[in-house]
């Protein structure tokens, strides 16, 4: 899954809730609704969704379904915002040394 | 530059917001500092001068397929002291501006990752 795949899923606030919730830790579907005003399947398409770009991991338990983080598919977002934390503060340095040379 | 889904550089420049401007604006100017790597493609898309302007930011891979689109934002505000604060703020395209309001819970999100 590209980053810009993974921005896309995280651009639903809704998605971004149930994920700081699972930051907490494991939680089945209904822990997760509670607070949340949707319906169940609207849940469990949420859900679907964030598993299916790799950012939760389900684990079944009987009749339940558990889930949480996997901290290893945030690897091409967090590979994004590295590139770029490299990369603007040596252009600002540039961009420092250009502006002694232009002319007023 | 705090831990969330978009970058944000903070600095002071030894310039006026209008010669800053002219960094940012003119082609030339532009390229050299820049330096842009092979495979983005930066294009202006909003300006209000001399206070702000966005660029659209395509990347592409080693097959020419458009992988990445962000937004690189670039605020001027004039300093007492002749010089000029410049605020860089890049995106993804991906992630609406008003999503990035709340900070907290971003930087929550980004920590448990």
């Amino acid at each position: 899954m590209s980053e810009t795949e993974i921005f896309k899923v995280l651009s639903d606030p809704t998605r971004r809730a149930i994920l700081e919730r699972l930051s907490a830790g494991e939680a089945t579907a209904t822990d997760l609704r509670e607070g949340f005003a949707i319906t169940q399947p609207a849940m469990s398409q949420h859900l679907a969704v964030l598993r299916g770009a790799g950012l939760v991991n389900e684990r079944r338990e009987g009749r339940y379904a558990h889930y949480s983080v996997n901290a290893e598919g945030f690897a091409p977002l967090h590979a994004w915002l590295a590139r770029y934390r490299a990369f603007w503060p040596s252009r600002i340095d540039n961009l420092k040394d250009l502006l002694r040379e232009m002319d007023q | 530059m705090s831990e969330t889904d978009e970058l944000v550089f903070e600095t002071t420049l030894d310039a006026p917001p209008e010669k800053v401007w002219r960094a940012l604006t003119v082609p030339e100017y532009l390229d050299r500092w820049l330096d842009k790597p092979e495979y983005a493609e930066v294009e202006r898309i909003t300006a209000d001068e001399p206070n702000s302007v966005t660029f659209r930011l395509r990347e592409r891979d080693a097959q020419g397929v458009q992988t990445d689109v962000s937004f690189v934002t670039f605020e001027l505000t004039p300093r007492d002291d002749g010089g000029t604060w410049f605020r860089l703020t890049h995106r993804p395209a991906a992630v609406p501006a008003a999503a990035n309001n709340n900070e907290t819970q971003t930087a929550m999100l980004m920590r448990a990752a």
